[in-house]
């Protein structure tokens, strides 16, 4: 048996310098770190082939990337994998979701397979998560996501838990399959200097373009996905300054009003952000092509709500022809009317027949089983759009969608760009756009080629705005057999929901030079004592300090709060998309030239602690 | 209240007699590492009775003269950046002379470039000073932040553009201090005088053990017209070592000269070098023609000696991130990290053989480390300093810790003396490091404790620092 760890090195962004021109990082300033998920899938990796007791042959580690890149090759070597491969050749730069994945699972057949591979949720650069999935389905391998711990594994399944969206799975998969470990899930001590000086002495094997194949299908030539434009960041608040004493009475006032607002007044904050919302959404578009565009619609209460604002995002882009798609548990139904008479129950009428009403049909397909796995999901959708000859497929970016849209995007071997924050039609292309570079700028993807164009976004990055003028025509496609199913559902059991930071309306938000847990708690005291939910930037996430269901951002949640309050938040593109829709942002800054500034209403120069003590 | 703060009140007001428990806890500690791990683990500081703050040269006479009498234990306190706990309170009887309000700016003097002022003024304000009317110090401790200069001078300290400007012996032109018995001494200031021993060495480094230093006097240099940077990979330490010998040797000085090791490198300047290679750093500034100069001969020792240029944006990486590690260091301890820094010094005949046997016992002697690396930062003509970093998981425990930092210590240090270096390059020596004063020092050492009787009698200046209780 052999067992492969897919790792990645990943610029060290406190070492990246900004270009004074541009604004934008300079990626060749930067050395190069492990990338932090990884380290949760070498442990992994290490403890499952420890419990397989002598069955597996070798460990081992493949990377791809420049040739200087090899501290997670060492950081593999260092916890005692046996080999390490580094995928380096110039024909690899470049390389999107698709294209590293092909070169991945190459690497992987031609070092002999393997039966497990382990996976990092995702990398800290890219931040999509996608590449797990698409390998997957090129190695022809099961695929578990969000995999937390490995309950049982043999030469021939392996059992794992595995928690999306608040709900907690146990799985189980024939082999091979690829394992994309939950971040945090493992937390492992680093390796002690002794096994870092043994893993420098190990050799790397290097292989190149043609190592892998003939055919020579990689890079940016090849991937799917092209990168039309980076853009900087629209200003749209202009912050009031302030520091020393002053600041204080003036936070405080803050603080107090918002204790007291009623934020069902007419002139509410909602109305407001709303009404910015749309004018965002005028910057729209070119004429759209005939081609139908879908969406693929999770099947309960606020699937239908994330579908809602997906296809209000197609209607402003004068999206043709709407489809939206969903698939239902295979348990209860009889007939096609009584499969519809569910999903409009399990939903609830009004959100139903909203969609319903907005779309030229809906396609309600009918799983095998009462228990839905993302493979039969990826199956079942990459079918319809084939036969659709859809030319653009949106899904709402939670754990199942990011799942489901790489699947399909491997088995249909299309691009596929992961949390977009805007979405348009212009120069015969469908233009997503995303944060790029770790946040600091935008990028504008295309997909020139092929189809369907794919995409995943966030929840309330777009407001629900419809108007009915679909045909709302149900089709109905019944339980299909499956060839090859890999996995299958034991047990599922809803979990309770760790937060209540998306319905929050003031929330304090943690960043990056929050570092200890003493900080953290002494501001999450803070909170609790002035009725602030709490959430935190990614880099806390990072430094499992916080669970990813508290992070606000593109990687994360967007929220629309009335009063944001961001402590030592550094002011990344990235966790500011997450806060387009707040009504009034605060942040708390000791450097007077923290981005943050930039894109808050109120700035407020100084130690935080000041500010907190100020209250207490 | 005791009948010793009534009395410190009358010299320096009830205002300036701070009782305050956070104040006290404060002052009570420095960045001494083993502490800042220890008290996430339970340790607790021994808090001084008082913390005094003297206006002038005056009070603090005053204060001294009241304490040697009354045999209370005093400890200066400039900027809290020392590392080896010199500044912490161990006596519960301890009165903590805080010096930050004596920080007032003496004299400029344009023509003879030198400044002189309060010993509490921070080093950071002073060259702000300095900058305006053109000049600079030349002097830049990781504790730029946070030190005063009468702690510098106190603590032998020295700065990253060592090599080419000096320490703080090269740059201390005269000083004033406050004896035990509250006697106060003036060192003035001249360029040279052969008139006897150079007595400026005895405040210098003496860590508050002698006296207390309330007035300096430094050099200033001009802001420098251009700069020539440039970084050189190297196969091994020991290859890098000869390279800066060979540059030091020509007689010239570099105001940076830093040699790496791939530990080090790794994460910061990775992307510039091969795997496991170590990296020079030189940094040349002054007139153009000569900083020019310097870098020719710098690149031609360089290249002749199996370096490869690696250009100058480590050297701007280095210089931006140059004191991150300071801001980060209290984060560190509450992460369950125990993170050191270890510098010794020794001639060019054993430095890399003390690099590479001390890598390799603590290699195979403490199995808790996670983090082992060195680097040269400060050279001269006959030799170096090589500045190790620790990073080690203990478990959570007081003891614990402590016996895994002490088994690192013990190797650096036994290293540093069995080959003929020093244990000490500029951290000084503290309350940690006095058990091997007398290894470092041989038969010189009676000196040191003659030293100590004559300046202080009664054994209340920073009782256990420098010397042995």
């Amino acid at each position: 048996m052999r067992i492969v760890t897919c790792v990645k090195q990943v610029p060290d962004e406190r070492n990246m310098a900004t270009d004074p021109v541009t604004g934008s990082l300079m990626r060749d300033t930067a050395g190069s770190i492990p990338n932090p998920d990884d380290a949760c899938a070498l442990a992994m990796a290490r403890a499952t082939s420890e419990s397989l007791n002598g069955q597996v042959q070798s460990l081992d580690a493949i990377t791809m990337g420049p040739r200087q890149s090899r501290s997670s090759l060492r950081q593999a070597l260092s916890y005692g994998f046996d080999n390490a491969y580094q995928l380096t050749d110039s024909r690899f730069a470049g390389s999107d979701v698709l294209t590293t994945s092909h070169a991945l699972a190459l690497a992987i057949e031609k070092t002999g397979g393997a039966e497990l591979v382990f996976c990092g949720e995702k990398s800290a650069d890219g931040d999509t998560g996608q590449v797990p999935a698409e390998l997957s389905v090129l190695l022809g391998a099961a695929f578990l996501p969000f995999v937390t711990e490995i309950i049982d594994a043999d030469r021939d399944a392996i059992t794992v838990r595995s928690k999306m969206d608040d709900v907690e799975y146990v799985i189980e998969s024939s082999l091979p399959a690829v394992i994309q470990v939950k971040a945090g899930a493992v937390k492992s001590a680093p390796a002690s200097f002794r096994d870092r000086i043994e893993a420098l002495k190990k050799p790397i094997a290097v292989l190149s373009a043609e190592d892998l194949s003939s055919e020579m299908l990689f890079g940016y030539r090849h991937s799917p996905t092209r990168v039309r434009k980076m853009i900087a960041p629209v200003r749209t608040r202009v912050p009031s300054v302030y520091s020393g004493d002053d600041a204080l009475t003036q936070f405080r006032q803050i603080l107090e009003e918002s204790e007291n607002t009623d934020d069902l007044s007419a002139d509410s904050p909602r109305l407001r952000s709303y009404a910015r919302q749309v004018r965002e959404t005028d910057t729209c578009c070119d004429q759209v092509p005939d081609e139908p565009v879908a969406v693929y619609v999770e099947a309960h209460k606020k699937g239908f709500q994330n579908g809602l604002e997906l296809l209000s995002r197609l209607q402003a882009c004068g999206a043709k022809t709407i489809y939206a798609v969903t698939l239902v548990p295979g348990d209860h139904a009889s007939s096609d009317e009584s499969m519809e008479r569910v999903l409009s129950e399990t939903v609830g009428e009004e959100l139903y027949l909203s969609l319903l009403r907005s779309v030229d049909a809906l396609t309600i397909m009918e799983a095998s089983r009462a228990a839905v796995t993302t493979e039969e999901c990826a199956y079942r959708l990459s079918r319809y759009l084939e036969k659709r000859r859809v030319g653009l497929c949106l899904l709402s970016a939670t754990d199942h969608g990011r799942t489901v849209g790489p699947l399909v995007a491997g088995t249909l071997k299309t691009g596929i760009t992961a949390d977009v924050t805007d979405l348009r039609y212009v120069s015969d292309q469908w233009e997503q756009v995303r944060p790029a570079y770790g946040g600091q700028v935008f990028a504008t993807i295309v997909t020139p080629e092929h189809r369907p164009v794919m995409a995943t976004v966030r929840p309330r990055i777009f407001a629900v705005d419809l108007h009915d003028d679909g045909r709302g025509v149900v089709a109905v496609e019944r339980a299909q057999d499956m060839e090859n199913r890999r996995t299958k559902i034991l047990s599922m059991k809803t979990c309770e929901r760790e937060t209540t930071i998306e319905e929050a309306k003031r929330l304090l938000i943690l960043g990056g030079a929050i570092t200890t847990e003493e900080e953290r708690d002494r501001l999450i005291a803070f909170a609790k004592r002035h009725e602030l939910e709490w959430g935190v930037t990614r880099a806390l996430v990072q430094g499992y300090l916080a669970p990813h269901g508290r992070q606000i951002g593109v990687s994360g949640l967007s929220v629309a709060p009335n009063l944001a309050i961001l402590v030592g938040v550094s002011g990344s593109v990235q966790t500011m998309s997450g806060l387009r829709r707040a009504e009034k942002i605060v942040a708390i800054n000791r450097d007077e030239g923290a981005p943050v500034f930039d894109n808050v209403d109120i700035a407020f120069i100084g130690q935080w602690q000041d500010y907190i003590e100020s209250l207490s | 209240m005791s009948e010793v703060i009534k009395a410190l009140e009358a010299i320096v007001g009830q205002e300036d007699v701070v009782l305050e428990t956070s104040v006290r806890a404060q002052k009570a500690v420095d960045l001494y590492a083993l502490r800042l791990y220890q008290k996430h683990v339970g340790w607790e500081a021994t808090l001084p009775q008082a913390v005094v703050r003297p206006k002038d040269t005056d009070e603090v006479s005053k204060v001294l003269q009241l304490c040697n009498e009354r045999g209370v234990p005093v400890i200066p306190y400039g900027g809290g950046s020392g590392v080896l706990a010199g500044a912490e309170t161990r006596d519960e009887r301890t009165v903590v002379i805080d010096l930050a309000r004596i920080n007032r700016l003496i004299n400029v003097d344009e023509i003879s470039l030198q400044v002189t002022c309060g010993a509490g003024m921070l080093i950071r304000d002073l060259e702000a000073i300095v900058q305006e009317r053109g000049f600079k110090l030349g002097h830049y401790p990781q504790s730029m932040d946070l030190a005063q200069m009468g702690g510098l001078v106190a603590t032998r300290s020295t700065g990253q553009f060592s090599t080419g400007y000096g320490a703080i012996e090269d740059f201390l032109v005269g000083l004033e201090a406050v004896l035990a018995d509250g006697t106060v001494v003036r060192i003035n200031n001249v360029p040279r005088r052969a008139t006897g021993p150079d007595l400026r060495h005895l405040f210098l480094g003496s860590e508050g053990a002698f006296a207390v230093i309330t007035e300096v006097t430094v050099k200033m240099f001009p802001i420098p017209e251009t700069t020539w940077k440039h970084a050189y990979r190297v196969k091994t330490m020991r290859q890098g070592l000869e390279i800066i010998r060979l540059v030091m040797k020509t007689g010239i000085k570099p105001a940076v000269v830093r040699l790496h090791d791939w530990l080090e490198c790794e994460k910061p300047y990775g992307a510039f070098m091969e795997e496991n290679e170590s990296l020079l750093l030189f940094w040349s500034e002054g007139r153009k023609e000569i900083a020019e100069a310097e870098g020719a001969i710098i690149d031609e020792i360089a290249k002749a000696n199996g370096a490869v240029s690696a250009g100058e944006k480590p050297l701007d990486l280095w210089y931006v991130h140059r004191n991150d590690a300071a801001d980060e260091y209290e984060k560190y301890g509450a992460n369950g990290i125990l993170v050191d820094t270890l510098e010794v010094a020794a001639d060019w005949n054993v430095i890399a053989d003390i690099y590479e046997k001390t890598v390799e016992r603590v290699y195979y002697e403490v199995p808790e480390v996670v983090f082992f690396s060195g680097h040269s930062s400060h050279s001269y003509i006959n030799g170096t300093n090589i500045y190790f970093q620790l990073g080690a998981f203990p478990p959570p425990d007081v003891d614990e810790a402590q016996r895994v930092y002490e088994a690192v210590w013990g190797i650096v240090v036994e290293v540093a003396l069995e080959h003929g270096g020093s244990m000490g390059h500029h951290h000084g020596v503290g309350k940690h490091r006095v058990r091997w004063m007398e290894k470092e020092h041989g038969s010189s050492y009676a000196l040191m404790e003659s030293l100590k009787r004559v300046f202080d009698p009664n054994g209340i200046m920073n009782p256990g620092s420098l010397i042995e209780l």
